[in-house]
């Protein structure tokens, strides 16, 4: 009855239509717009180099004559499921380890809560940056995970705050003293009364992901050159912004794009999941 | 400021108060009047208007609040004043007492000096001097001179509402206002609060105006009454004439619905709930019994006279005697009542531990101590006890199903400490329980049709919410709304639904009317004595107040300090017992009638209940330790209950309570 509901409400939430509807076509451009390009992201335009918009090189070429249509698009395709893979396997494996250690208490609590702080203390970046050779020529799903593993442990102390007050309430007690296992409760009791700050939390880190993959494309660790992201395609054209807009402008406008169509999805989400 | 504008005549008068909290009116024409040394009860449910009307006059409305009218302190008017000049009239001429000492008293500074403060800001006084008339107000309101230096964190919740009482009267005010000064206080304590609300107002001479929804309180303490309904005032009048005549269908209404310590008759609630917003005509109009077509046409204003009510045709009769036949209580006889729950010995002491590094063990706090409950079949059994008595984690003990750290518990003859998971799966389906918050218990996140789902299909039942819904008295149809979109009432028929949902043989009761109204909390009386009576359903009944345990309960067990001091039949328990602390209990519970409750005698029980190393843990508050001249065997035993069900070393065997 709750997923019935929940989807009556979101359809009729019009910030949160708009949002899904802006990532769906995102999405679309991301995978479907190469088609209609004429110039493939590796290809190189010999006679054009660094050229202004036109009708061969929709947006513009890049100094080594590489269409910048295609690159951005080839980068959101990245970026896209970068973003939104990391945001949900980090917020759900918080929201996860936040409950189950503030549910159960004793033991597993302190052994969960000794792992966060483990993970909290050593140095993420650096540490992706170490590992990050080793993974080169390695698929993008290794670069999610590490990127995922390190972005849930703040989260999850929160969540397992919350947990612990949300444990004593007496909608919980009632379902424990009829009988509901513990993992029934925490899906059907805790979590969903944790959702306003899961989904804030997964948005946040949709945004924080892809830009924590650019950062590290930066600086050579993330996605390798001549794949592109729209962290590498940004950090290329940043550079030059004002004096070649084109480098740069597209992808920051999707990246920009894609992060407030986030934002308004999990708003209407959450406004759909909380009964007014 | 406001000096003797006027020497006779009222202190403090009201009229037409009007208080709109963001567009959306709270108090519409409100008008009364106190004279000095006078006390005005003022009545209402909650959302009726009677804390706004108490803020108004204060001058301490909240940002959104709109205040007009008049509100007149010895003839002049304080509204409409900049905040500066009511800053130099409140806590010197105009005081209140809130509900909740603790958060209405600075945690950083001690009482002493915050009682010193108010009264160096109005009167210049010296720091010294002003120490010493703090001190001096302490020792009125019964709080030693050395407690001066506590920090409120430190003083029970009677003690600090003594300092708050001692703060408002720090300057001899014309007019006290108290905002429900007993609400969160237990009942010994609050008969010895409105003591202390007595001698301050004497000390004083000031006019009392008193808000509270307890008509018991009022009956015991008001000269004048006014009742609040919709944001306007329905009634006024002396206490006695409004209680034995009451002319609005609404005060009848109220005192119909109010249990009462002195009998089980059953109660009439007041169907519907309280307005939303104002309605055009009576406000009262949509639950009133005697509603015609005549008063949805125009609001009924309240006519100036000694007792009046706002309703186009007030009654004249008695509240009470109309709708006494269905004290009828249908006994069912079952051939052989099985027993639903035994509990002998049963134990729960929680460690104190200190320190961040080195876990040392502090102290033991015996939340539970060896108590003995019985519960048969189509029984209830009230259980009753002041807060911080044992009586929720007894409960919780129960409800767990575990073997408890000493004791055994029974239900249904099987042994909790035995139960292999599946058992104890299995035996969930025969106890269940309904909490006391409406609010918390119901998930906010799931339709209340999923919340009465949740125990069916856990135990893979059949789905019945909407016979369930119908049983409780909601529409089926509203199994898709969440509760917040219900009423306080409401939402404990949801959780009482949801009790029911797997036919349960016993249902633990867990002061499930105590967050209620008073017109709502008779529905739901009424409701669960008719479940009990269809369903053959046993209760344990939890609560603090012994005028709702009369209502429902067969047995009453009287718990202290985690002990069961006095168990027996009702009628025995509630007209005589015979521990000192259940006859203090009784004695200090007030009975919403005027006559009755100022002829009563009162067994008075000084200080709080506090743990004792050995023996009787009441022995400190007993009058009987004192009038036998301090028996060594209280020092030294703790009593064991006696086959009749009493544990004291003195039991009084010719003792009645006159009431």
């Amino acid at each position: 009855m709750r997923g019935t509901l929940v989807l009556a409400r979101l359809r009729r939430h019009p910030a949160a239509l708009a949002g899904f509807v802006t990532l769906t076509v995102l999405f679309v451009l991301a995978f479907a717009g190469p088609c209609a390009a004429r110039w493939d992201w590796n290809q190189i335009d010999f006679t054009a180099f660094r050229r202004p918009p036109s009708a061969q090189h929709w947006f513009g070429t890049t100094a080594t004559g590489r269409d910048v249509y295609a690159l951005t698009l080839r980068g959101m395709q990245k970026s896209l499921v970068i973003g939104l893979l990391v945001a949900v396997l980090s917020t759900g494996l918080a929201a996860l380890v936040g409950a189950f250690a503030g549910y159960l208490g004793g033991w597993p609590d302190r052994l969960l809560m000794w792992g966060v702080d483990l993970l909290l203390v050593l140095p993420s970046f650096l540490l992706v940056a170490v590992l990050s050779p080793s993974l080169r020529g390695t698929s993008w799903v290794l670069l999610v995970l590490l990127l995922a593993a390190f972005m849930w442990m703040v989260t999850a102390r929160v969540v397992r705050g919350l947990t612990l007050s949300l444990r004593e309430q007496e909608y919980v007690l009632a379902a424990r003293f009829v009988g509901v296992s513990t993992p029934r409760i925490i899906f059907r009791h805790i979590l969903p009364n944790l959702a306003a700050l899961l989904i804030i939390d997964a948005t946040l880190n949709v945004s924080l992901a892809i830009i924590t993959e650019s950062g590290l494309s930066y600086f050579g660790f993330g996605v390798q050159p001549p794949d592109s992201s729209l962290g590498t395609v940004i950090a290329d054209g940043a550079g030059a912004a004002t004096t070649y807009p084109w480098l740069f402008a597209p992808a920051a406008a999707l990246l920009v794009l894609t992060v407030l169509a986030v934002n308004l999805a999990g708003d209407g989400l959450r406004d759909a999941l909380e009964a007014q | 400021m406001i000096p003797n504008a006027r020497e006779h005549g009222p202190v403090l008068e009201v009229r037409e108060l009007q208080v709109s909290f963001g567009g959306k009116a709270a108090v519409r024409g409100v008008s009364f009047e106190v004279a000095a040394g006078e006390v005005l009860g003022v009545v209402g449910e909650s959302g009726s208007g009677k804390s706004a009307t108490a803020l108004a006059v204060m001058g301490l409305l909240p940002a959104a609040g709109r205040a007009g009218g008049e509100v007149l302190l010895r003839g002049e008017q304080l509204l409409g004043r900049p905040d500066r000049e009511l800053a130099g009239v409140r806590g010197r001429h105009l005081a209140m007492i809130f509900q909740d000492p603790l958060s209405a008293l600075t945690p950083v500074f001690t009482i002493g000096d915050q009682i010193a403060e108010t009264v160096r800001i109005h009167t210049g006084a010296t720091a010294r001097a002003a120490l010493a008339r703090a001190v001096e107000l302490l020792d009125l309101v019964g709080i030693p001179a050395a407690r001066a230096r506590s920090f409120p964190h430190e003083l029970s919740g009677g003690m600090r509402q003594r300092a708050m009482i001692a703060m408002a009267i720090a300057n001899d005010p014309l007019v006290l206002i108290a905002d429900e000064p007993t609400t969160a206080l237990d009942v010994t304590v609050q008969a010895q609060i409105l003591e202390v609300l007595r001698l301050a107002r004497e000390a004083t001479g000031a006019a009392l105006v008193m808000i509270t929804h307890d008509l018991g309180v009022i009956a015991g303490c008001a000269d004048r009454i006014a009742v609040m309904y919709g944001g306007r005032l329905v009634e006024q009048g002396p206490v006695q004439d409004v209680f034995d005549r009451p002319r609005h269908p609404y005060t009848s209404g109220l005192l119909r619905a109010v249990p009462r310590l002195d009998s089980a008759r059953r109660l009439l609630p007041i169907e519907g709930f309280p307005p939303q917003r104002p309605e055009p005509g009576c406000q009262f109009a949509p639950r009133c019994p005697l509603v015609s077509e005549a008063c949805t046409q125009a609001e009924p204003r309240l006519p100036d006279a000694p007792h009046s009510a706002a309703c186009i045709k007030p009654t004249q009769r008695r509240g009470e005697s109309e709708h006494e036949d269905e004290a009828t209580v249908v006994m069912k006889v079952f051939p052989e009542p099985r027993q639903v729950l035994e509990v002998r010995g049963l134990v729960r002491h929680h460690r104190v531990n200190r320190g961040a590094w080195v876990r040392r063990r502090a102290g033991v706090v015996r939340a539970v101590d060896g108590i003995n409950l019985d519960v048969r079949e189509g029984e209830t059994l009230g259980l009753v006890g002041e807060s911080g008595c044992g009586k929720t984690t007894a409960l919780m003990e129960i409800l767990s199903l575990r073997r408890p750290q000493d004791g055994t518990i029974s239900v249904l003859g099987q042994d909790t400490a035995t139960l292999s998971r599946r058992d104890r799966r299995a035996l969930r389906g025969e106890v269940q329980v309904v909490f006391q918050n409406p609010m918390a218990s119901l998930d906010p996140r799931m339709p209340v049709g999923d919340i009465i789902a949740e125990p069916l299909v856990t135990h893979g039942r059949p789905d019945r919410v909407g016979e369930l819904l119908a049983l409780v008295g909601l529409d089926p149809g509203d199994a898709g709304r969440y509760p917040r979109e219900f009423s306080g009432g409401q939402r404990q028929r949801v959780g009482i639904a949801r009790a029911l949902a797997l036919a349960p043989r016993l249902i633990v009761l867990d002061e499930p009317v105590s967050a209620l109204d008073v017109s709502v909390q008779a529905g739901i009386l009424n409701l669960l004595r008719d479940l009990k009576d269809r369903l053959g359903l046993a209760y344990l009944f939890v609560s603090h107040d012994l005028a709702v345990v009369r209502q429902l309960a067969d047995r009453v067990a009287v718990m202290y300090l985690g002990r069961i001091v006095e168990t027996g039949p009702v009628e025995q328990i509630y007209s005589a017992p015979n521990h000192p602390y259940t006859q203090a209990l009784l004695s200090a519970a007030p009975v919403p009638d005027p006559r009755a409750e100022r002829a009563r005698m009162r067994v008075p029980l000084p200080g709080e209940a506090v743990p004792v190393a050995a023996g009787c843990e009441f022995r400190p508050r007993c009058p009987r330790y004192i009038a036998f001249g301090e028996p060594t065997v209280c020092g030294s035993h703790r009593p064991d209950p006696s086959p009749q069900g009493l544990a004291c070393h003195f039991p009084q065997h010719e003792f009645a309570v006159s009431r």
